[in-house]
């Protein structure tokens, strides 16, 4: 876990970086269905960050249903997140079609790359503001 | 599991309150009118450049210096007026720790022990330890990093309440650094234990940091929770046809950058509408980000004195 | 420039233009008046004028060449390391100050000579001598006992004595001495320990330059060691009163006692041997032995008031304000510190004299006199005396320890130098004027009352002073002090009167009204309103 190297300084807020990184290592296999997560004591003290960006992160995933927080007991992987790989298995051929398609414009790699964060930016900055005004 | 501290601040009063505070030192003003409010249980980072008033303030705290004018209150009680009470439940790590240069190490942490009630002596031996402390080691003998460990463990053996930590980082390397940030962390882990803490380092505050407040030149800049000091300055950057020899003006921007055709301001977004600014300005809008840490400094520190972000409030 | 020599000299006028200046001018002050008044009625003030000039060009010039740069601690440095990367040799860096200071020594002394040598039986040379090696001894303490800090003034403090008692020796009895004690026998030792402690600095220094080497190690752990050969604490604390005591304690308690201890063992034990056989320097050596902690105390509690002992600043360190611990219990602490202090120190003057009565002395002239003076009183008040002497020594330690704690602690400079100043003031003047004031009031029964109305003025102010001082402290610390002030002021009394009794006969005027007087200085001598004050000076200080 202490591989996680988490840059405060980028654009993108911690808790953010750390849901990530978590979902990452769920899909790749790393943490399987079923395993525990660090506590969050122990999780802040090794990434050396706040602990309530950890109990956002943890509740974020417990929200999307990755994660399961039973209390007294600890943080652990849901058993359904299997389905949820697939879904990203899914996800994998559509983005490696779009990149083709973007590739054959003669974009570069940075160029994709930041067309991609700024569709997804506008699409958060306009997911704000609805909350804002809501 | 800690709870949001959204949520949990408004049960338990603040730990330490600060009203109108203000202090001069020779007719210079270090402390102009500060109010705020540390929450209970949180990490209450404190940043500003250097001479901004962050030591005076925490010294305010401690009851090292008395308030010219408004009050401090740490605990309910005045510092100054009752200092046993206060500092009994305080530890303290300053930018030079300034032990006695003549004490050992085991004889400095056997000299802390009966000040402090929770005094755990089996923790502080453990903390020595694994900073590698020899404990008949001179304190003069420390090196710069080892003076910082041996503050950290006298000011954090008694598990205090308040643990205020200024500047602690300055000047070393980032192994101490790194036991400095433990150290925070293991301290607001810990049920209703608050740490403040100033420093330069952004990346630090803004890893550890619940709360942030900005102090330039005696004045506070903005005391808010972390997430939204981020959300509300936003940078926008925009583009001109023609060149602007003078920088544009733009109401209620707290600094604006650049030259020629490109300008960059920061600005609050609650107050600042970036499709609005940008055809008041007859520019195009390039870019509309979060600003990061870094540049709300800058822009607070050295932009126009432009009204403060939010309002110095309270709690959230 | 033409030289090194001259580049690093020019250096040390420029810094010390104003001091050198001041020397120059005292010298010419002192000397004008010692040549006005050599004769005629003002001959004893004038000269003790022209003493006083001459005592403080010396301290001047020992400050000129103060030949070093101050650390980032503060206080006294240690040799300029930034002359290392000049292109002059190791010898010549050390050589320069060192001869130039012992030529500026010789050159005050030939202007003073005069003055200072009228009336001794010691040879100038000799003087001239012993004058050169206190100058190399000052630079080799500073330079090579660095570590130690404002110790050095100590050591320096030791050696300059010592060497005074050197100067002192060929007149010691039995006259004629005998050749180990003649003059030239002890200048030429003098001179060797000056030479051999010139080349071991210039080592040092060298040693220091290239980097340190071993020896260089050895030499600062054999002083770190001296200087702190207290063993380690190793049991926890009952109390926060009791750490902060053991605190307080070892950082500036151990002082005063360790001074005294140096005194004894340096400078009066050889005098005491030497003097075994004679009774009228036994007498001396007696009163010398009970004066040491009470002479002592005089600037050592100058230090003690303030709130860091080595340190010339008065602010309450960090450390110390941030303790759980009320102002009160802080300045009760220091007046603990004190008491222990100075009885550590008294309990080493009887150790010393336990063992020397018995086995050394002569006593014949000091049990003449006991016999004379104690003739009508029965044993019981013998014994009393007995127990009232050391006891008054201790409180008059304490005292000077205590008396300045209120403007030590205020954090006030103006106010500390100028209790200082009136310190310094009062003990010149005693010293200088000897009796001639205290003749001159009892001499006029109008002049005696109205001192009589002055002094009981004066113990009125001090109770309502008191009264002021303590009101807010709490019932425990003042019931606590006014026993120790109840006793203090009572041995005092006591004192007073028994050595007005002994004394009355021997005055040339009516002594029955000097006894009312006794007492009501006796009143006023225990320090009361004052550490009252300390307390309210401390938290002024610390929460500034």
């Amino acid at each position: 876990m202490t591989t996680i190297r988490l840059n405060p300084l980028s654009g993108t807020p911690l808790y953010l970086q750390l849901v990530e990184h978590l979902k990452h290592s769920i899909e790749t296999g790393a943490i399987r269905a079923g395993d525990q997560l660090p506590s969050v004591r122990k999780m802040a003290e090794d990434l050396l960050i706040n602990p309530n960006t950890v109990v956002r992160a943890y509740r974020d995933l417990d929200a999307e249903g990755i994660l399961e927080l039973r209390h007294g007991s600890g943080v652990f992987v849901r058993e359904s997140v299997s389905a949820r790989t697939d879904v990203m298995k899914k996800a994998a051929p559509i983005i490696r079609s779009a990149v083709d398609r973007l590739e054959s414009l003669d974009l570069e790699e940075d160029d994709i790359r930041r067309l991609i964060e700024n569709e997804l930016a506008l699409r958060r900055t306009a997911r704000q503001a609805r909350k804002r005004r809501a | 599991m800690r709870d949001h501290a959204a949520g949990h601040s408004h049960s338990s009063p603040p730990v330490a309150v600060v009203t109108n505070l203000t202090r001069s030192f020779g007719g210079k003003k270090a402390l102009n009118d500060v109010t705020l409010a540390v929450p209970p249980g949180c990490v209450f980072g404190l940043v500003g450049e250097n001479g901004a008033g962050k030591s005076t303030l925490l010294k305010h705290l401690l009851g090292l210096w008395r308030a010219e004018a408004g009050t401090v209150k740490v605990f309910g009680r005045d510092p100054v007026a009752d200092p046993v009470s206060v500092l009994g439940r305080i530890g303290y790590l300053s930018e030079q720790p300034e032990l006695p240069r003549w004490m050992r190490v085991a004889e400095l942490l056997r000299y802390m022990q009966p000040f402090y009630p929770r005094w755990d002596q089996e923790y502080a031996e453990q903390l020595r330890e694994q900073f590698g402390l020899e404990p008949e080691a001179r304190i003069r003998t420390l090196s710069k990093g080892q003076h910082a460990r041996l503050g950290l463990i006298a000011a954090e053996a008694h598990r205090p309440d308040l643990l205020i930590l200024d500047e602690p980082s300055s000047g070393l390397d980032p192994i101490v650094r790194r036991d400095i940030l433990e150290a925070i962390i293991r301290t607001v882990t810990d049920e209703g234990r608050t740490v403040i803490f100033s420093s330069h380092l952004l990346d630090e505050v803004e890893r550890v940091s619940d709360y942030l407040a900005m102090l330039h030149r005696g004045t506070l800049r903005f005391c808010a929770p972390l997430d939204d000091v981020k959300t509300r300055h936003r940078r926008l950057s925009f583009h001109f046809e023609r060149v602007q020899t003078t920088p544009p003006k733009v109401p209620a921007a707290i600094r604006v950058d650049g030259a020629g055709w490109d300008w960059t301001i920061i600005c609050d977004a609650d107050r600042v509408h970036p499709t609005a600014v940008a055809q008041h300005l007859g520019a195009t809008l390039v870019e509309d980000t979060a600003a990061s840490l870094d540049e709300i400094f800058i822009a607070h520190a050295d932009g126009a004195p432009t009204p403060a972000v939010n309002e110095p409030q309270a709690v959230n | 420039m033409r030289s090194p020599t001259t580049a690093l000299l020019w250096e040390v006028w420029r810094q010390h233009r104003w001091t050198i200046g001041s020397i120059a001018a005292l010298t010419f002050a002192g000397r004008l008046i010692d040549a006005s008044y050599t004769t005629g009625p003002a001959a004893d003030e004038a000269s003790a004028v022209t003493t006083l000039c001459g005592m403080f060009a010396f301290l001047l010039l020992f400050s000129v060449f103060n030949y070093t740069d101050a650390e980032s601690g503060g206080g006294l440095g240690r040799f300029p390391h930034r002359l290392f990367t000049l292109p002059v040799s190791s010898l010549r860096l050390v050589a320069i100050p060192v001869f130039t200071g012992i030529v500026a020594i010789e050159f005050l002394y030939l202007v003073w000579a005069e003055p200072f040598s009228r009336g001794g039986s010691t040879s100038p040379l000799f003087v001239a001598i012993l004058l050169a090696a206190l100058m190399v001894f000052y630079l080799a303490v500073l330079w090579t006992c660095a570590r130690a800090g404002s110790l050095r003034l100590v050591i320096i403090g030791v050696i300059a004595a010592a060497l005074f008692a050197v100067g002192l020796l060929p007149s010691f009895p039995p006259t004629p001495a005998p050749p180990w004690r003649s003059e030239i026998f002890l200048a030429a030792f003098v001179a060797g320990l000056a030479l051999v402690t010139f080349m071991l600095t210039w080592t040092y220094v060298a040693g220091v330059r290239a980097g340190g080497g071993s020896a260089h190690f050895r030499l600062e752990s054999l002083i770190d060691w001296i200087s702190e050969a207290q063993p380690a604490r190793r049991r926890p604390f009952a109390t926060p009163a009791g750490a902060h005591f053991w605190y307080e304690w070892r950082a500036s308690g151990t002082v005063l006692p360790a001074l005294v201890g140096g005194v004894v063992l340096l400078v009066i034990a050889p005098m005491s041997w030497l003097a075994r056989t004679d009774a009228q320097y036994t007498l001396w050596v007696l009163i010398g032995v009970l004066a040491t902690p009470i002479v002592l105390a005089l600037p050592v509690g100058v230090a003690f008031s303030k709130p860091t002992f080595w340190s010339e600043d008065l602010g309450v360190p960090a450390f110390v304000a941030v303790r759980p611990l009320s102002s009160q219990d802080l300045v009760a602490i220091k007046v603990k510190v004190a008491s222990a202090s100075a009885a550590l120190s008294w309990l080493l003057v009887l150790v010393f004299l336990a063992v020397w009565l018995p086995l050394g002395a002569n006593l014949e002239l000091v049990s003449r006199l006991a016999t004379e003076f104690l003739r009508g009183h029965s044993t019981g008040a013998v014994y009393g005396l007995a127990v009232l002497v050391p006891v008054g020594g201790m409180l008059l330690t304490w005292r000077s320890l205590v008396s300045h704690l209120w403007s030590g602690l205020s954090g006030m400079r103006p106010l500390f130098l100028a209790s200082v100043i009136s310190l310094v003031a009062l003990v010149t003047g005693a010293i200088l004027d000897g009796g001639r004031l205290p003749n001159w009031l009892l001499r006029d029964p109008v002049r005696f009352a109205a001192l009589l109305w002055l002094v009981a003025v004066a113990v009125i102010a001090k109770c309502s002073l008191a009264v002021y001082a303590w009101r807010g402290l709490s019932p425990r610390y003042l019931r606590a002090y006014l026993l120790i002030w109840l006793t203090g002021t009572a041995t005092f009394v006591a004192l007073g009167i028994v050595v007005w009794g002994v004394v009355r006969m021997y005055l040339p005027f009516d002594a029955d009204r000097l006894r009312s007087a006794v007492v009501l200085l006796a009143l006023l001598a225990v320090p009361l309103a004052r550490v009252g004050l300390a307390q309210s000076s401390l938290t002024r200080n610390r929460h500034r």
